[in-house]
């Protein structure tokens, strides 16, 4: 917190950006040099849209993580409540309506992870990774593990236009040629914009430093320490459930199974923006970019035709990569400020 | 006078909080007991506690890994990974039968070893590149799925060596309807050893110092880089041990095996009384979650509860028990508080670890 504070002061520099943006930049470098039609306005539209999901979970997960907390049950409540919504929708239920639901169910299973950190004081690791088996199961329940369809109706011209593009340039007729931003690309932006705008222009952001450095002192300075904890873990639910809505529209089905392994997906795009695992550091925008960073390099190597076992590796090694990154930042920041 | 009988009546307490997993062991027993007898069965038979006893071991050598690092304050998710990876490289060495081939022993050697390299290089990490436990034994946990995966693609390793399944498999002995089995003694001795290790040796002493406070532990000239660094060897090579005993058990060796392990071991070391900020528990809670967490899948199985259910019991069942244990765990630390202020004659402060 007082390292952001001090930032201020010193006007703009390039250390006041988080360092998964010169990761995210060199990644895109050596993808556009050695892999043929990344640099491609297709294939560029095409990981935007790949990587909006995981940008829209990374920035759930980074307001939790910078309080100190974590919420593994992301994935398994994208996958509840897309299944929830799609339930609705195939009961012929209005869009609006479905998708107002599936907010709702986020949410409200947000506010109870808080309740189990907050007021039964399970350390947060356990118990929404507890909660995560309990989304799952919900999920596979209600779908009765099959995937869900929905018939075309009433509601199908509020779908396809959520489901449509924006903006569309043609450079060529190629379909790699064809730059376009889909809706959802757009909503992303929207919602990534608004929460880091309440982020940095109200309390909630220094409220959450606050908590992740230490959340007695901060209950001492008059925080109310257990209701912005509930807040931040419903904020994360609504978040995966907004992701739920991106996958729903995307693949026009919703399986119950499509949240699995995305909260650890998550953690790691977080954890390469600089976010801190044991709270009161980090920055939103570094998340944004350590989403992009991840989808540069699952992109790439799917290009040049790289299984995904290896792509495992590679995200492995990206991630000590990062991290070792983060910590040459710190100790430079650290020996600049014993300087001056 | 009333003070002594407070006095007694907090010793009691204490004694209870001090077996609060075998507490929660008891009341889950008398749980499906009485929902088996509801249906006119009989659930605590002698041949279903022992499937349950054999049950449990795998999940408390995974459980001792987990525990291990916990009591340093630390984190291991590479303990799935780590089985799987080990075991497919060199799981192919214990495939047959023929009298010309290797002693199994070796191969066994060289998948331990191998964990403890691994180990090694999840401690350094830790302790040179101060990366967090969880972040740096997570990029680990993912590079070796992916390695095992690229070792052996969708294939199995099946149809292992005869004499090295008896180590997953073995019975040495029948009481009546109750039989002890190789595992069994396995995690027996290896309990032993473990205790041993934290109770009666310096190294222990250390981790459980190192645990309840690292700054404090360094200055007061705890090599603590060097402690941490062996505990994560020794949790990662006991996971590639695990391994070893799943696949003998299954028959087989395959890439896939073992994706929750880490949780469940987690979830077992919490339930049995390890506390998570570290420096505090007793090794053999362990043996008593394991055995708590095995009793409920049967007992689930036993009352034929979907699968799908069974992920939100056992969601719901680590927030609730952990919640509960974690509750035990401070009552019990204040109270061996009091007492020690209380009972001046006691030279002696009990060491974090004894219980």
């Amino acid at each position: 917190m007082s390292a952001s504070a001090g930032r201020k002061n010193r006007g703009f520099g390039l250390s006041l950006l988080p360092n998964s943006i010169f990761a995210f930049l060199l990644v895109f470098l050596l993808a556009s040099l050695w892999v043929p039609r990344f640099f491609s306005p297709g294939n560029l539209s095409t990981l935007l849209l790949q990587a909006s999901i995981l940008i829209i979970l990374s920035i759930g997960m980074s307001l939790v993580i910078i309080a100190g907390g974590i919420d593994l049950s992301m994935g398994g409540v994208l996958s509840m409540c897309g299944v929830i919504m799609a339930l609705c929708l195939s009961q012929g239920m209005h869009v609006l309506a479905a998708i107002l639901v599936g907010l709702a169910c986020g949410g409200l299973f947000g506010l109870l992870n808080g309740f189990f950190v907050t007021r039964m004081k399970v350390p947060a690791f356990i118990a929404t990774f507890g909660s995560m088996g309990i989304a799952q199961s919900i999920a596979n329940t209600l779908s009765n593990k099959r995937t869900i369809y929905w018939e075309e109706g009433s509601h199908s011209s509020i779908l396809d236009f959520l489901g449509g593009n924006i903006i569309r340039i043609e450079f060529g007729p190629e379909a790699s040629m064809i730059f376009y931003v889909p809706f959802l690309v757009v909503l992303t932006v929207i919602v990534v914009g608004c929460i880091i705008f309440l982020f940095k222009r109200t309390v909630l952001g220094s409220y959450t430093f606050a908590i992740g450095e230490n959340e007695e002192t901060a209950r001492l300075c008059g925080i109310a320490t257990q209701k912005w904890t509930l807040l931040l873990y419903m904020i994360s639910g609504m978040m995966a459930s907004l992701a739920a809505l991106l996958v729903l529209i995307r693949t026009n089905s919703m399986q119950p199974t499509s949240g699995d392994g995305l909260e650890f997906q998550a953690v790691v795009a977080a954890v390469l923006g600089g976010n801190a695992l044991e709270g009161g550091k980090g920055s939103l925008y570094g998340a944004v970019f350590g989403a992009l960073t991840l989808y540069v390099v699952r992109n790439s190597l799917t290009l040049k035709g790289i299984d995904t076992s290896t792509t495992m590796i590679v995200i492995g090694a990206v991630l000590v990569g990062g991290m070792i990154l983060n910590e040459l930042a710190a100790r430079h920041e650290r020996a600049r400020s014993r300087k001056s | 006078m009333s003070g002594k009988t407070s006095v007694f009546s907090k010793r009691l307490l204490k004694i209870v909080t001090d077996f609060s997993s075998l507490l929660i062991l008891a009341a889950v027993f008398l749980f499906f007991e009485a929902a088996n007898a509801l249906n006119g069965d009989h659930y605590l038979t002698l041949s279903n506690i022992s499937v349950i006893l054999n049950q449990s071991c795998f999940l408390t050598i995974i459980g001792v890994a987990q525990a291990l690092v916990i009591l340093t304050g630390g984190l291991n998710l590479s303990i799935g990974s780590v089985m799987a990876f080990t075991t497919v490289m060199w799981g192919r060495m214990l495939v047959g039968n023929s009298p010309d081939s290797v002693h199994y022993l070796v191969p066994m050697a060289i998948i331990v070893g191998a964990g403890m390299a691994i180990g090694l290089v999840n401690g350094l990490l830790i302790t040179k590149l101060k990366m967090p436990p969880f972040i740096a034994t997570f990029a680990t946990m993912f590079a070796c799925r992916g390695m095992a995966w690229l070792a052996l693609g969708k294939k199995v390793i099946y149809n292992l060596n005869s004499d090295f399944r008896y180590l997953g498999t073995g019975v040495v002995e029948r009481l009546g309807a109750f039989s002890i089995t190789v595992p069994m003694i396995i995690v027996f001795l290896l309990l032993l050893g473990t205790s041993f290790l934290l109770t009666r040796t310096n190294f222990g002493r250390r981790i459980y110092f190192t645990g309840s406070n690292p700054v404090a532990a360094r200055f007061s000239g705890i090599p603590t880089d060097r402690v941490i660094i062996w505990v994560y060897v020794l949790s990662t090579g006991l996971a590639a041990f695990a391994g070893l005993l799943y696949g003998a058990r299954l028959n087989s060796f395959e890439p896939g095996m073992a994706t929750q392990a880490p949780f469940e071991a987690i979830t077992v070391a919490l339930i049995g009384g390890i506390a998570i900020t570290g420096g505090f528990g007793n090794i053999w809670g362990v043996l008593c979650g394991s055995v708590i967490v095995s009793t409920i899948y049967n007992g689930m199985n036993s009352l034929s509860v979907a699968s799908e259910l069974q992920t939100l019991v056992m969601g719901g069942l680590i927030i609730f028990a952990v919640a509960f244990n974690q509750f035990l765990i401070k009552q019990n630390m204040e109270l061996r508080n009091e007492l020690d202020d209380s009972a001046p004659d006691r030279t002696r402060r009990p060491a974090p670890g004894e219980a």
